[in-house]
């Protein structure tokens, strides 16, 4: 096991650094220029326009001025320094405060998915074919098909203005009661998607053999369900959850603008919009680990639920 | 609000008289009585930069206009006053004489001098140190040995101290226009404090700006979060009428609509296009409308052969439906533009392009084929300004109403087509964009038509145009120089090197917690005005 682990995040380091170069390119090459995008339609001085040329090594242009930037991008990231964003912020700085309102986030949306679409998804699987499998089955249906950009601004209407239940928006540093409402719209997805995992996988498995001994061996309802069914159920459950952490983190740029939370989709959408090399590639490559470490961890439950799994 | 707007909008003469008496009177919901302890929670962007002479966009200069106390600002009229100035006065245009009122200081307790000033404009000039805002002290003498990568000079040498009050300042070329130039955010102060060594800004005095303004700063600037300022109580100038001002950042404009709707804000400064719509039933007189300083043009590459015959121009302009697109596309959101200056500037007239202005479907074809127009018409735009739709209108207007090919051509972003534009590739007639820096009739006339002029990307040059301007320019008094501008503008009708389209226009709206909302010529709310209801 302790192998496996090592192995795994030697792994990362190789993965971080092909997409830290991934991504480095794609924004070199996409990247028109990005003094006039960050200054929109305003004029640039040539005194301005000379004074970031020298300060980003924005003249560094072509093959060997790619290598030359990214090189330079990698040795100050060694060295704990993301750069500076073309306004002259830290990326470090600006991460730091995006990130906690993200994980927060994602947080309750995964709380949300967990104990809403897994517990769901447990009844309409014992219960199949019943009037609740069929209701939450159109129910998701529903939710799958509105995307989020539709979802995000009704909810923050109708709950927000109209009925005052929640805050319209969150802001900076929200409260566990302002998060919720984002929270719920970025995991309705989720929870849709994990609701019917795990009715699916439920459902299944009530028919495996084993089921057919437990109860043959006379053991509880409760203890069949809750024990051997569910821990056999949630395999793919974890699966998706882990992909998903990453997704919530990564895909909330629209649940972020909507409901104003500067987190890291906020900056992400920015970054991408003023053509900010650095802020884009610093923001990626913390996702990245995100996606790398979640998957680990998602490799380890594997273990733990299903002792058959073996890892060297 | 509604006297001013008047007032903006038809420049009478009258306009003086009523504005002296619109002191009282204040826009939206005036019902409440008002609590002079509260703060207010206003909508901005994330701030680009908050150093004055690195500041110039509205969301950064609207935070600055809180803690800074311009030289001069402007009246009903649009004509400047002095505010922390006690005079500015020039005998030739050239050398300027500024003194200060005595009592300003900034909030750390540092005596505002003629040295605050001298200090942060020499910064602002000085290249190396990057500041957007540097060409505004282009025209100052000594400017050129401040450029370049290793600048002659430090300081400008046309800026001189008389005594702690008082400074001159000598410009390279006589200016009538330098009084109103200096109401702008690039001329504020700066203290001591602000400084770690001379003319090198200290680490950190941007996140916590010291300024000599109305309010000071109330902890520092929390990024992407909010800026919070309290009032100055040493302030000697026209005391806030609020405690404290909280600049809320919002990413999208939506979301702040969102908030003022339910009182969680209380002004939101650009109402987003898509709730346009219904904001008058949502808000009722708390949504108001305002001009802005910004002009939408459709440009001509009058490089082109096939552009280079004003009459050409004139048939264009003429088979376009400026009121049907503004009405349909725009909501009523932007208003129709027939001159080349904006109705926030002294000196605007209205419709100064005459014929060309007018929709006459019939003429303009007749006109088209007499000057032998290209059959095919390209209209080039930025894809991510929302351009799209006005574009295509106007495409087929064209289409229509001279029966020539039209297509819309997007360039990804603004800079894209720039980029095209100073390489002169071809891209057709282009639509530009611009936003005033200081209210005056040359801001809107220079930088865009003159020969050598930084916006210049028709090619179009005319000598004639180039010396009304410069007789402008020297010009000994405001209203001497700004009938030079208007013959200039005259020339430029003749010529049409662009076809004006719009003025932009604010709309904006607040919550029930607050009155007397007034957006001022920079598209910055006014925070001496605006009180909150208790």
């Amino acid at each position: 096991m302790l192998r496996f682990i090592l192995r795994r995040l030697l792994q990362m380091v190789l993965a971080f650094f092909g997409t830290t170069l991934i991504v480095y390119a794609l924004m070199f090459a996409g990247q028109g220029d990005p003094i006039q995008a960050l200054a929109e339609e305003r004029p640039v001085t040539a005194a301005q326009r000379a004074y970031l040329t020298e300060k980003y090594h924005l003249d560094a242009t072509g093959v060997g001025g790619f290598f030359y930037r990214y090189f330079d991008y990698i040795s100050n990231l060694l060295r704990g320094d993301l750069g500076q964003s073309l306004t002259g912020r830290q990326i470090g700085d600006i991460l730091a405060a995006a990130w906690p309102v993200t994980v927060k986030l994602a947080l309750i949306a995964m709380v949300v998915t967990v104990v809403f679409g897994v517990t769901a998804g447990v009844i309409a699987g014992i219960r199949r074919a019943s009037v609740f499998d069929n209701s939450t089955l159109v129910l998701t249906l529903l939710v799958l098909g509105i995307p989020t950009i539709v979802l995000a601004p009704l909810a923050q209407y109708f709950l927000g203005v109209r009925w005052q239940l929640f805050p319209p928006t969150a802001g900076a540093d929200p409260d566990l009661y302002a998060l919720l409402l984002p929270g719920i719209v970025l995991g309705s997805l989720s929870l849709a998607t994990a609701l019917r995992l795990t009715r699916t996988s439920v459902a299944e498995n009530l028919r495996a053999d084993y089921v057919r001994t437990a109860r043959s061996k006379g053991l509880v309802k409760r203890r069949i369900v809750g024990v051997h069914v569910l821990r056999n159920s949630l395999i793919p459950v974890i699966t998706f959850l882990g992909v998903e952490l990453g997704n919530l983190m990564s895909g909330a740029i629209i649940t972020e603008g909507v409901f104003n939370i500067p987190g890291v989709g906020f900056n992400l959408f920015r970054g991408i919009r003023t053509e900010d090399g650095p802020l884009v590639v610093g923001i990626v490559s913390v996702l990245v680990v995100v996606y790398l470490v979640s998957n680990l961890v998602v490799d380890v439950l594997y273990a733990v639920l299903d002792p058959r799994i073996r890892y060297e | 609000m509604r006297v001013r707007r008047l007032a903006a909008w038809t420049a009478l003469p009258l306009a003086v008289t009523l504005g002296l008496t619109a002191c009282g009177s204040g826009g939206g919901s005036g019902s409440g009585e008002s609590d002079p302890n509260a703060a207010v929670r206003i909508e901005i962007a994330e701030p680009q930069h908050l150093v004055p002479t690195n500041t110039n966009e509205t969301s950064g200069s609207q935070v600055l206009s809180a803690l800074f106390s311009p030289l001069v600002d402007y009246d009903e009229a649009n004509k400047p006053y002095e505010v922390a100035a006690e005079s500015v006065t020039s005998s030739d245009n050239k050398v300027w004489t500024v003194r200060l009122k005595d009592g300003y200081t900034f909030h750390n307790g540092e005596k505002v001098t003629a040295d605050s000033y001298l200090d942060a404009w020499n910064y602002g000039a000085y290249a190396p140190n990057g500041q957007n805002s540097s060409y505004f002290f282009e025209k100052i003498a000594g400017y050129d040995d401040l450029q370049g990568e290793k600048p002659a000079a430090k300081t400008l040498s046309g800026l001189k101290k008389v005594d702690d009050l008082t400074f001159t300042v000598t410009l390279a070329e006589p200016y009538s226009e330098f009084r109103t130039m200096l109401g702008y955010t690039a001329f504020y102060p700066l203290p001591k404090a602000a400084f770690s060594a001379p003319g090198v800004l200290a680490e950190g005095y941007e996140q916590a700006p010291i300024g000599q303004g109305p309010f000071r700063m109330k902890g520092t600037w929390q990024h992407d979060a909010k800026v919070e300022v309290s009032r100055y109580d040493a302030f000697p100038g026209e005391k806030p009428k609020v405690g404290g001002v909280e600049f809320r950042i919002y990413q999208q404009p939506t979301a702040a609509y969102a908030d003022v709707l339910s009182d969680n804000l209380d002004v939101i400064k650009t109402i987003p296009t898509e709730n346009l719509s219904t904001a008058a039933t949502d808000l009722g007189d708390r949504f108001q409308q305002s001009p802005a300083s910004s002009l939408q043009v459709l440009a001509f590459p009058t490089f082109q052969k096939e552009f280079s015959n004003p009459e050409v121009r004139k048939a264009i302009s003429m088979a376009i439906d400026r009121d049907e697109i503004t009405k349909s596309i725009f909501k009523d959101s932007q208003q129709p533009a027939r001159s080349f200056v904006s109705p926030v500037v002294a000196g605007y007239r209205e419709n100064t392009i005459g014929a060309a202005g007018e929709f006459d479907p019939a003429r303009a074809k007749a006109m088209y084929e007499a000057a032998g127009g290209p059959k095919k018409i390209e209209l080039s735009y930025n894809g991510d300004g929302g351009h799209k739709d006005w574009i295509d209108a106007t495409c087929n207007q064209l289409k229509a109403n001279l029966g020539v090919e039209c297509v819309g051509n997007a360039e990804p972003k603004f800079a894209d087509l720039l980029t095209k534009l100073k390489a002169k590739d071809s891209v057709g007639l282009f639509r530009m964009g611009w936003v005033m820096d200081y209210p005056s009739m040359e801001n809107y006339l220079g930088p865009l038509y003159s020969s050598n002029g930084s916006s210049n990307y028709y090619g179009y040059s005319n000598p004639e145009f180039d010396r009304l301007l410069a007789e402008g320019a020297a010009a000994s008094t405001e209203d001497e120089a700004i009938q030079k501008y208007q013959a200039a503008e005259d020339v430029l009708a003749q010529d049409l090197p662009v076809i004006p389209l719009r003025y932009g226009q604010n709309n904006f709206g607040h919550s029930t917690k607050v009155k007397n909302v007034e957006m001022d010529l920079f598209d910055r709310i006014d925070l001496l005005k605006i009180e909150a209801v208790k």
